[in-house]
């Protein structure tokens, strides 16, 4: 009689099988800690409201100290992971310890490298997304010059995190809190 | 940018006050503070909102006041943000009112202290609600 878990080994597609098979250690090797990473940015595509154009200028001003630090923490990273790498001695890997299950590339074998390579990915994204913020701020001073009425709107319509178009409503009606109240402290 | 689930309420103060108006002013005395509360908006950038605010405790009878101001940032989600402007029920001030006024209760306490006026006491409410009861 097959034992239930062989069973459902059985059943696995041949690259679940990989992912379901323990990483294997080489005899005498010492596992040392790797750096981690943990952070990540949602790249909105969206319209965002502002009352001035100073306050335009201050969100991108965010977002690009957002892009550098998440590029700045990709490059240390990768950094870290290189020289502990280093320091465990050349390993003979698997070129290949990536299996696609559906759409999605999981990595069990060598989760180092994975996370190594991912960081890489995230490195390639983020230099462009930082390059074309600086060159949206470099430029805004071109947006100051824009004739404008005191009480105008401004819409930031951002794709894929980058500002892309800016969209100036003249006499927008911008509704400001305030509250004049008077209670008992009991 | 990861999206924040909790409200971030950051209370700065610019003035603090305090003026002992009686010699007669007993801190044992039974008394009620007013609160006369106001607030106006300073500055609001996406996820984020600053209200300037001033809050006046005159003492009943008037034996003392007691005055703070500055700003207050409410960061987090624009629902989020509007729920703790918007007041409550009947009784209560909004949540914003009675956050600054916990954040700054211990800064009045110590305030009444010293000026040997009567202690404010640590709830609110609305003030034409308690006058019809």
């Amino acid at each position: 009689m097959i034992p239930l878990s062989k069973q459902k080994q059985s059943a696995l597609s041949p690259e679940t099988k990989k992912l379901a098979q323990p990483p294997q250690e080489e005899p005498g090797s010492k596992k040392k800690p790797v750096p981690t990473i943990q952070g990540g940015v949602r790249m909105v595509s969206g319209m965002v409201w502002f009352a001035s154009l100073a306050d335009v200028k201050a969100y991108i001003q965010g977002l690009l100290d957002m892009y550098r630090s998440e590029n700045e923490k990709a490059t240390e990273f990768v950094a870290a992971m290189y020289r502990a790498l280093a320091e465990q001695g050349s390993r003979v890997t698997n070129a290949n310890s990536w299996a696609k299950i559906g759409s999605i590339l999981v990595n069990s074998e060598d989760p180092d490298r994975g996370k190594m390579e991912a960081a890489l990915q995230l490195l390639t994204d983020m230099k462009p997304l930082v390059a074309r913020t600086e060159e949206a701020l470099t430029n805004f001073t071109r947006l100051e010059d824009v004739p404008t009425q005191p009480d105008s709107a401004f819409v930031l319509c951002l794709r894929y995190g980058l500002p892309e178009r800016l969209i100036v409503e003249a006499n927008a009606t911008t509704e400001k809190f305030s509250l004049t109240d008077e209670y008992l402290a009991v | 940018m990861l999206s924040r689930s909790v409200l971030e309420v950051a209370v700065i103060l610019d003035r603090v006050e305090g003026v002992r108006l009686s010699d007669k002013a007993d801190a044992d005395a039974k008394s009620e503070y007013k609160l006369a509360v106001s607030m106006s908006e300073k500055k609001r950038i996406p996820g984020e909102l600053t209200l300037n605010f001033t809050l006046d405790l005159t003492c009943q009878p008037q034996v003392a006041k007691l005055t703070v101001a500055g700003s207050v940032k409410l960061g987090g989600a624009e629902e989020e943000v509007a729920e703790i402007i918007t007041p409550g029920e009947e009784k209560s001030p909004p949540k914003v009112v009675e956050t600054i006024y916990e954040r700054t209760y211990g800064l009045l306490y110590v305030l009444a202290g010293g000026l040997k006026v009567p202690y404010p006491k640590p709830n609110l409410l609305k003030k034409r609600t308690f006058q019809t009861t």
